[in-house]
């Protein structure tokens, strides 16, 4: 008689406890704690020896409260140090769930084939003699099995060691911070991040946007978290860095605002200043949520959303704040959104659902990914200074700022540079005029938009905006439009005056698309024409003006909707031919409901 | 030492910046306090719990201590504005009784 050895049926693969998700949260809050006292250990330092105090009562504080800051330090390093060891944790603890998912499969095929042998067996043994083929295949079968069951077991062990190797890695860091005394000593080297923040390129130090990318890139990982935690205000606002750093930084101090400014609204301890900036953190807050409820309508999937710029006490407490709607560091095209007059940190929301309704009408015009920046990013006239909206000054002062914004897109993308296009409404265009002609943005994209544009700065003509393609969407009934100037009338002659060229006149050489609102002689209920709706519904689902949008931020540019010219013939006054065509309404490229 | 000088308003900023960093330390304290450990593993959930409780505990002393810091140079200030009122009072009565 013939003995097939068997090898015995294997155990239960073990549970691994732990949720990757659960600890990088553990690591999210131990960063904002840091950050809390980063911004602890800045407030005793600068408080040390208030000017005009002298006497032994005033060297009492002071020494006090150098030992507030340097404990202060010690700490924030400490739950940075901290946060580190779990972000290691938890890629550790994603690997070996993985490897457990393996393990479970390779024990369910082991055992269907144990089964399979066990029935070629008894099937041939039961009924026909085996023959000695069959014996030697049944043989060969067995030690097969026999070297899967001992690998599988020595798989299983190991990954268990892992598991203990990595709880007491964590462990040993968490316990060598127990206490203040430990930290001090763990910590005599100072903070590591002040140094990165020296090198050549690092934000602040003068360079350019790929100055501030490469400096980035040659950071350890461990390295950038350090500098994300010590610096948020800096990193956050970096032009050069990716969104996601940027990201993390901003949401590290919005967090941080809407906690303790909250915690002093409900104390009664609130200051004027202090409230306007919560105010811009929920209205952040605010923008962010909205980002993130906007879904793709070609992948049903929601879009990634990213704080891309925080400074809530920006601008005398206007605030200024950047929220993406899906990742510009990865999108095929992307786009910044530049908005006008009156706009502050608190039209965050609204902006964002701009730059939703741009993402999903591309995305429906067949664009591929895409993503959008409603970018609040410059001074733009508003409440007290809104008379400045007569003259360019902070149109001048903006174009620099969102020419850097621009290049440090670019910069963050390295290589792989992405469809870009900046669409600037209103006041917002002729900052983005100012961009390209004074600080070179129109050859570092490949679209420039305006939109119900009161003039192009002080381009004359569209070449002199760079080599990008301009566009041109004036709605014949804004009135914001309709104070460019047109022929030879020049508003720059009235005491400086006035935006520049209307940049839908034949003579200034852009491409000007349909863009009429359908509501563009709708009444009121007070009475009046709604004049200015025509220059607020630019981004409305549906609209021309959106159809066109889409397509152009896609790269579909053969396919947008072209219009007219106005012109200024010399025996009347301008002439609009859109003025009398009946608009058009998109129902196609409205998202479905619920989609954003 | 044998002299002093005081600027009020001064010390009443570096009150005031301490009494707003007491409330970012509380808002920190809170949100370390109120993380959970149950995300890591049950080899090692002690030892995390024992780490966040102890420094959330101390984010939370130190914002008593930010609080006292302001107490303390709020109470300076009025020390300083009574003793300059009642030094004014003693040559205010001095020149009066010459009249």
């Amino acid at each position: 008689m013939t003995v097939i050895d068997l090898p015995p049926t294997l155990d239960l693969v073990p549970v691994v406890t732990g949720d990757p998700e659960g600890v990088d949260d553990i690591a999210r809050s131990l960063r904002d704690a840091s950050a809390v006292f980063d911004d602890l250990d800045s407030t005793a330092s600068a408080n040390v020896a208030p000017s005009g105090w002298e006497g032994e009562a005033a060297e009492c504080y002071g020494a006090r409260v150098r030992e507030v800051a340097a404990d202060a330090g010690t700490t924030s390093l400490t739950l940075r140090a901290a946060a580190l060891a779990f972000d290691t944790y938890a890629d550790e603890l994603t690997s070996i769930r993985t490897e457990r998912e393996r393990l479970v499969d390779d024990r369910y095929a082991y055992r269907a084939a144990l089964v399979d042998l066990r029935q070629d067996i008894e099937a041939t043994g039961g009924h026909t003699p085996a023959t000695q083929e069959q014996i030697a295949e049944f043989q060969s079968r067995a030690s097969d099995l026999r070297t899967w069951y001992a690998t599988h077991v020595a798989d299983v062990e190991a990954m268990l060691t892992r598991v203990t190797a990595n709880d007491e890695a964590l462990r040993a860091v968490l316990t060598s911070y127990a206490t203040m005394a430990d930290a001090r000593v763990n910590t005599a080297g100072g903070d590591p991040a002040d140094a990165l923040m020296q090198r050549p390129g690092a934000p602040g130090t003068g360079g350019t946007a790929e100055d501030t990318a490469a400096w980035w890139n040659g950071l350890t990982e461990a390295e950038q978290a350090a500098v994300i935690a010590a610096y948020p205000e800096v990193i956050g606002a970096a032009d050069g860095l990716p969104t996601v750093a940027r990201d993390e930084a901003n949401r590290l101090m919005l967090d941080n605002d809407l906690t303790a400014l909250g915690q002093a609204e409900a104390n009664g301890t609130i200051t004027f200043e202090q409230q306007r900036i919560l105010d811009n953190a929920r209205a952040a807050q605010r923008g962010l949520d909205e980002a993130a409820s906007t879904v793709d309508p070609i992948t049903g999937e929601t879009l990634p959303a990213f704080l891309h710029l925080y400074q809530p006490d920006a601008f005398d407490y206007d605030g200024r704040v950047a929220i993406a709607v899906g990742n510009p560091d990865t999108a095929d095209n992307v786009t910044t959104l530049v908005p006008g007059m009156t706009t502050t940190a608190q039209d965050a929301a609204g902006y964002a659902e701009d730059a939703g309704n741009m993402v999903q009408s591309a995305r429906l015009s067949g664009a591929g990914s895409t993503a959008a920046i409603a970018w609040i990013g410059y001074d733009a006239p508003s409440d007290w200074d809104t008379g400045s909206v007569l003259f360019e000054g902070k149109a001048t002062e903006g174009g620099e700022l969102l020419a850097n914004h621009v290049a440090g897109l670019q910069a963050a993308r390295g290589d792989n540079p992405p469809h870009m296009t900046v669409v600037g409404h209103s006041y917002g265009s002729t900052t983005m005029a100012h961009a390209a002609t004074d600080h070179g943005m129109g050859s570092i994209v490949d679209d420039l938009v305006f939109l119900g544009s009161p003039g192009a700065g002080n381009a004359e003509h569209a070449s002199n905006l760079g080599p990008a393609q301009v566009w041109a969407g004036n709605a014949s009934r804004d009135p914001v439009a309709r104070l460019a100037d047109d022929g030879w009338v020049n508003g720059g002659t009235f005491f400086g005056a006035g935006m520049g060229r209307d940049v839908a006149e034949d003579t200034f050489g852009a491409i000007r698309f349909q863009a009429e609102d359908v509501d563009r002689n709708a009444w009121q209920d007070d009475g009046f024409i709604t004049s200015m709706h025509s220059h607020s519904s630019y981004w409305e689902p549906g609209s021309e003006s959106l159809y066109n949008l889409g397509l152009i931020v896609g790269g579909n540019d053969a396919a947008v909707v072209q219009a007219g010219h106005t012109y200024d013939p010399w025996y009347a006054r301008v002439q609009d031919p859109e003025y009398d065509r009946t608009p058009n309404t998109y129902p196609d490229r409205v998202a479905a409901e619920g989609d954003g | 030492m044998d002299r002093f000088s005081v600027d009020i308003g001064m010390v009443n900023t570096a009150s005031y910046a301490w009494r707003e960093e007491a409330n970012v330390l509380a808002g920190g304290a809170t949100t370390m306090g109120a993380v959970s450990a149950t995300g890591v593993g049950d080899g090692v959930e002690d030892a995390v719990s024992t780490f966040l409780t102890t420094w959330a505990k101390y984010a939370s002393d130190q914002s008593t201590l930010a609080d006292s810091m302001a107490d303390r140079l709020d109470e300076a200030a009025k020390a300083y504005t009574v003793s300059d009122y009642a030094a004014q009072d003693a040559f205010a009565q001095w020149l009066e009784g010459e009249k």
